[in-house]
């Protein structure tokens, strides 16, 4: 499983694959995907929302260590932050295949619509992302001045980011299923949660490799226990969202609300929501985890791969479920009798899969490049004390 | 590539080579300039999307066109179009048509042949079918009546009376009656009426855009339109009142209007007594005909048919029952009552040459056209037996019976046909039945497109060239509606045709030259126009670039027509309105409308029985714009293909809105999504008249919906010789055909 | 400056589609590209039964949700009323038809998201955009809002009017007669 050369072929035929999907799309358009006039997005913009989560709950992580100074977690941050930035890269990837012409977003700086949550959630991202490969080059430089400071700045973009693109779905007012404003808050959480089942996967492989040594190892076993109370804490936060979400769903009527929500009783999505969402991203992990505690590493590999397969269906149904129930201009219209039509197509599922394999190759390839390994940290602050180097000892 | 040759490329590529003199300077931005350089032309011509040749004009751009619009002064159109004819424009460079001559090889395999080959085959196969069988033993079969001229002409030639229009499937009902009876078609003064009944008449289904925009404007006015139909219809949606009828019973309510208009002493005595003749023979053999005898059979409450009957004579004489088209006038074995009594009904109103009630259509007195080498060959007896004495003797012979053609081809009286802008093979009963028309020892088809009858019977297509790329002799505006002024209007070319086809004169005179009748079709159509403008004072080039024209002579007046002595003069037997079909007396039949039931009626205790009706789609004009991409797409977004079923029906089947049925008659069993509606009466079931194409070079239309010709026998109605198209009980069942 | 608004008596359509075609063969527009739909509605049962046709196009709104999420302005808002597109701004990301309430958008070949603009051209001349001038029953009655004089200030004073969705607060300049 944990064999190098496997895992790069795996992810290169993923991508190879994957490129055939890309390469369609722009040559035949939005033939060949699964959307419509009625249902413009589809499953390549849940996927993007996928890949920039996990990106931005893996931020939360990595700043744990700089930002709120919880030493334990310092074993992991440069893999987190460039996990962090592949995702991101993964998630644009996807965003770029799902926008019809992605070069005209050069007039996003020329002529920009500052109303728009699709510019700032661009603007957002796109400091996010420059900031951080800043940080992560000072991360491998080891300059822990620069990244003190960087490092917060780039979790209030994160969360700011994340929270914009939450307002992308939350202020379209014809879609009642989206619009809430607390869709943009109940994003950051779920960031934090796929970003969580991200990082244990980590620790699962990253444990199981001959790159790191048997004491970072050691370190980062310490960090799976806390990971997981971390993870089914902010589980259960998540089910109380969704508890209130379908109350508020049901309760009175706001147009489009309880027909999306009865989409998922009895309607096309009630399997994919049940099994997929609620059974991969909620039971299933909550199940294992507590069940097989003397199989951690095996309980906690199926949760968080669960959980990841299940975050990707939560995002799908989230961005479908807005759409298919036809929006009601006109009262009692035949046109509101059937749901829209909608589907994924394989060069959507390629796409998807380049964005799997994409994050893997793109991991492997800068392990490769990079030294990841954090440097005795304490050796290194008693030196910058001993050399007056730096203020970060003095402060302290 | 053929945009590539065009004018705007020599154009772009003499500018370049005058102003350089060197060659190929040409580059992609010159050419890109000169053809957004070329001025847009606007040119009149008429439209095609149906048979009621709306004036349009086309803008051509690099000789290419560009789009059409309604011609502001054509009584038809007045700058407004519907949707048929906005799309049918951009079949000229539809995939579906045929690109040149074709012959066949084997069953549905052509080859391209040129035009001379195409006509030294047909002439020489032609010219033996003569010899063999006689003149008469060729048939010319058409939509009606845009080939007569020129059909004519060859049939006189060689002795043929075998010309057969569409009619008979369409609505000769309504014009063998009313040709007997009032001695030609008058048209609803929809404009100055003050109450229009339409009856199983869809005027907003078969649209003239003008004519629609009379009625709404009357309505504006405080006209009241009332609707009976079994289906709402189109024009329904803006009636005052919608009265949902049993289908095949629209005779006894007419029988019963009439019984209170007379009962009641509300028709126009005075008229009556003037200008119609038979009225005490009709009244005498109609007089149990009441209300409440016609609630029985129609369904509709005896109180509602002496409301409107009264609110009729009311508003007479600017009031009529729209006489109509295909709604009633080919559907039952009782049509031809049926359309007796819409004469009799409107001239109980007195309405007939009056404002507001029914006017005919102003004349316009052409030229004659002196056509050379003629020659009259005796004509043989007619194949249908229109006309003659023991076989179908009350059918009009201008006209004949299209459905039961593979019957003459059986019995030897026709070896060779010609069906010209025609497609019986879908537009006719029983697909399989027409389909033997191949067993001719010579067929040959004149389309524009691959339509079955080319695919499935024709030993050689003829293409035409499509309606944009021909010019034709002008024509006078007449029918479906009422103007005052005659108007002439014309077709001219607007674009060069896309393949290799031809006008179907120039088609004519290559097959009868190529027979040895060389003097004939000897003049261009130009020439035809100038001897046909000659008496009327405008001239070719006026017209051409007008398109229409309206006249200020033969104003219609709403006078009856007398003779010098002043007696009514409508050249019928007496001159007078006739309440009786004079040659409808004979084999012991009635000459006077009075009851008929229906030939079959769905039996009401089984829940899966229906009477399958049809009608008119708004965007399409019956088969023939089926495999239009542009109007199929409004098919498909407005579920267009579905047969409409009652809700109550519906549910007593177990049968929801969006699912899939089938339908089967004695002939066929076939699937359709379904419409599960309250508007439609619950004993029929209706489907569009537009689909089920089966030609599989028709893309868009190719196995597109089902058609109601599938499920129907190919009969003929005693009186007119129609076909009796609803005259049929189909089993609907859930689920699709297995 | 005229600020254009449209009035729809839609009682009088009967639902021929005319509108629709003849805006496709105006615009040159794609197979799946419509600017102009019509909306069914069957009210009653049996016999008692009528159905609403209502003609459905960009209505153009003061408050346009798809201006509003619109990145670049490919989508925006015009001093006459129109709400303009220009294609080449357009990335294509589909807020506008996932914003628009009226589902008026719609995707073309080149995958951006297309919409009727009002016939500019043509209105700005005094005449009727094409799916007004061919349309049988002249069900559309476009004009100049702010012209007292208008021919649509005056169809409008005479009778009671609404609009689709106002409630959205999208404020759109098209009315129908009640």
């Amino acid at each position: 499983m944990l064999n190098r050369k496997m895992w790069l072929s795996i992810s290169s035929v993923l991508v190879l694959i994957g490129a055939v999907g890309i390469v369609n799309i722009f040559i035949q358009g939005e033939h060949v995907m699964g959307t419509s006039n009625y249902v413009p997005w589809g499953s390549l913009i849940a996927a993007y929302v996928f890949f920039v989560a996990i990106s931005t709950g893996l931020t939360f992580l990595s700043s744990l260590a700089h930002v709120f100074k919880w030493g334990k977690i310092e074993v992991m941050t440069k893999r987190l932050t460039l996990a962090s930035i592949v995702t991101l890269m993964m998630g644009f990837v996807m965003i770029g295949v799902e926008l019809g012409s992605p070069l005209s977003l050069f007039y996003i700086l020329i002529s920009p619509n500052l109303q728009a949550p699709i510019f700032w959630m661009g603007l957002l991202y796109g400091i996010y992302m420059a900031l951080h490969i800043v940080e992560f080059f000072f991360q491998l430089k080891e300059d822990h001045g620069k990244i003190k400071i960087i490092s917060p700045i780039v979790l209030v973009v994160a969360i700011a980011a994340q929270g914009t693109l939450g307002a992308v779905f939350g202020m379209s007012i014809a879609r009642g299923y989206w619009n809430e404003s607390y869709i943009s808050i109940y994003f950051i959480l779920l960031a934090f949660v796929s970003g969580l089942a991200f990082a244990i996967l980590m620790t699962v492989i990253l444990t199981k490799t001959k790159t790191i040594s048997e004491s970072d190892k050691q370190k980062i076993l310490v960090l799976q226990p806390i990971f997981s109370k971390m993870l089914i804490g902010l589980l259960i936060v998540t089910v109380f969202f969704n508890i209130w979400k379908w109350f508020y769903s049901l309760y009175g009527n706001m147009p489009g609300k309880a027909e999306a929500a009865l989409l998922m009783v009895g309607g096309p999505l009630t399997i994919p929501y049940w099994v997929l969402e609620v059974g991969l991203v909620f039971v299933l992990p909550i199940i294992v985890l507590f069940a097989f505690k003397q199989r951690k590493q095996l309980s906690l590999t199926i949760a968080s791969i669960s959980m990841l397969i299940g975050f990707l269906a939560m995002r799908i149904i989230m961005v479908f479920a807005g759409q298919i129930v036809p929006l009601t201009v006109v009262q009692g219209s035949e046109s509101t009798n059937q749901l829209r039509e909608f589907g994924i197509l394989w060069s959507e599922w390629a796409t998807m899969g380049f964005g799997v394999g994409g994050t893997i190759l793109l991991y492997l390839i800068a392990e490769r490049l990079f030294d990841l390994n954090v440097a005795p940290h304490k050796e290194e602050r008693r030196k910058r004390v001993n050399t007056g180097e730096g203020s970060y000892s003095l402060a302290k | 590539m053929a945009k590539l040759k065009r004018r705007s490329f020599l154009k772009a590529g003499a500018i370049s080579a005058a102003a350089a003199a060197i060659p190929f300077k040409l580059s992609m931005k010159d050419y890109q300039k000169a053809i957004a350089d070329e001025p847009t032309k606007k040119i009149p011509t008429t439209c095609n999307g149906c048979a009621s040749m709306c004036g349009i004009y086309a803008y051509i751009k690099n000789d290419r066109l560009v789009r059409v619009e309604g011609h502001p002064v054509h009584a038809k159109s007045r700058g407004r179009l519907c949707a048929r004819g906005h799309g049918m424009a951009a079949d000229i460079y539809g995939k579906g048509r045929v690109t040149s001559p074709m012959k066949k090889v084997a069953e549905g395999e052509f080859e391209p042949i040129s035009w001379d080959q195409a006509f030294d085959e047909i002439g020489e196969k032609l010219n033996g079918v003569i010899d063999q069988h006689g003149g008469n033993s060729v048939m010319w079969l058409e939509h009606g009546v845009r080939g007569l001229r020129y059909a004519e002409q060859l049939l006189d030639r060689i002795g043929s009376s075998n010309y057969v229009t569409h009619y008979s499937t369409c609505f000769s009902a309504k014009t063998n009656a009313w040709q007997q009876m009032v001695g030609g078609m008058l048209n609803g003064d929809h404009e100055n009426s003050k109450y229009m009944i339409f009856e199983g008449r869809n005027f907003a289904g078969g649209i003239i855009p003008h004519g629609m925009n009379q009625i709404t404007k009357a309505k504006e006015n405080g006209a009241k339109i009332v609707v009976i139909d079994p289906k709402y219809s189109e024009i329904a949606k803006i009636a005052d009142d919608w009265i949902p009828i049993r289908p095949g019973t629209d005779l006894a309510l007419r029988l019963a209007m009439a019984h209170v208009l007379i009962n009641e002493n509300l028709y126009d005595k005075s008229y009556v007594k003037k200008y119609v003749d038979g009225f005490e023979e009709y009244w005498h053999e109609n007089k149990d005909k009441t209300p409440e005898w016609a609630e029985e059979i129609t369904g509709i409450a005896a109180s509602k048919i002496r409301e409107i009957s009264r609110e009729l004579a009311a508003n007479a004489p600017k009031a009529f029952i729209e006489p109509g088209w295909h709604g009633l006038h080919a559907h039952y074995i009782n049509s031809t009552q049926t359309a007796q009594m819409g004469v009799i009904l409107n001239a109980l109103l007195g309405n007939f040459y009056r404002e507001g009630g029914l006017m005919p259509s102003a004349g316009v007195d052409f030229g004659e056209v002196l056509l050379r080498d003629v020659v009259e060959v005796e004509k043989g007896p007619r194949a249908d037996g229109a006309g003659i004495e023991g076989q179908r003797m009350t059918v009009e012979t201008g006209r004949g019976i299209a459905q039961t053609v593979p019957d003459m081809i059986e019995n030897d009286k026709v070896k060779a046909l010609f069906v010209y802008h025609f497609n019986p093979l879908r537009t006719a009963p029983d697909p399989e039945y027409q389909k033997k028309m191949k067993n001719a020892e010579l067929v040959v088809s004149i389309p524009v497109d691959w339509n079955e009858t080319s695919v499935y019977a024709a030993d050689y297509i003829l293409p035409e060239s499509y309606y944009l790329e021909r010019t034709e002799v002008p024509t006078q505006v007449a029918g479906h509606t009422s103007h005052l002024y005659p108007q002439i209007s014309i077709r001219q070319k607007v674009a060069e045709p896309m393949h290799d086809t031809l006008p179907l004169l120039d088609i004519m005179r290559g097959i009868t030259h190529a027979m040895g009748h060389t003097g004939m079709y000897g003049l261009t159509v130009e020439d035809e126009i100038d001897q046909m403008l000659e008496p009327v004072g405008v001239s070719r080039s006026d017209l051409l670039e007008k398109g229409t024209v309206e006249l200020r002579s033969n104003k219609i007046e709403p006078i009856f027509p007398t003779d010098m002595n002043g007696n009514p003069n409508i050249g019928t037997h007496s001159g007078k309105i006739q309440f009786s079909g004079e040659i409808y007396r004979i084999d012991g039949k009635k000459g006077i409308p009075t009851w008929v039931a229906p030939k079959v009626s769905p039996d009401p205790s089984k829940d899966d029985e229906f009477r399958l009706i049809h009608g008119k789609q708004p965007y399409h004009s019956h088969h023939v714009t089926s495999n239009n991409p542009k109007l199929v797409r409004i098919t498909e977004k407005y579920n267009g293909t579905a047969m409409w079923m009652n809700k109550k029906r519906a549910d007593r089947l177990g049968i929801k809105d969006g699912e899939t049925v089938t339908i089967t008659s004695d002939l066929a069993s076939k699937s359709v999504p379904v419409k599960v509606t309250e508007l439609v009466h619950p004993e029929c079931v209706w489907i569009s008249s537009a689909y089920g194409g089966f030609s599989d070079r028709l893309e868009t239309a190719y196995n597109l919906g089902v058609n109601y010709n599938d499920f129907i026998k190919a009969e003929v109605e005693p009186f007119s010789g129609a076909v009796m198209s609803q005259e049929v009980v189909v089993k609907v069942r859930k689920g699709a055909d297995v | 400056m005229a600020r254009f608004g449209l009035l729809i008596d839609a009682r009088k359509c009967t639902g021929c589609h005319a509108c629709s075609i003849a805006c496709a063969e105006y615009n040159e527009l794609e197979e799946e590209v419509n600017y102009n739909r019509l909306e069914f509605v069957e009210k009653g049962s049996y016999p008692h039964v009528k159905m609403d046709i209502i003609p459905l196009q960009c209505m153009h709104c003061d408050n346009a949700p798809c201006v509003a999420v619109c990145s670049t302005q490919a989508t925006f808002k015009e001093e006459n009323g129109i709400v303009s597109f220009i294609a080449d701004k357009c990335t294509g990301c589909k807020a506008c038809m996932a914003a628009c309430p009226y589902d008026a958008r719609a995707l073309n070949e080149a995958r951006l998201a297309e919409k009727c603009r009002w016939c500019p051209e043509k209105l700005t001349q005094g005449e009727q955009p094409v799916c007004s001038s061919t349309c049988m029953n002249e069900v559309r009655l476009f004009g100049d809002l702010d012209d007292p004089n208008s021919e649509i200030n005056k169809k409008m004073a005479q009778h009671e009017v609404s609009q689709l969705l106002d409630s959205h607060g999208t404020k759109p300049r098209i009315y129908y007669i009640k």
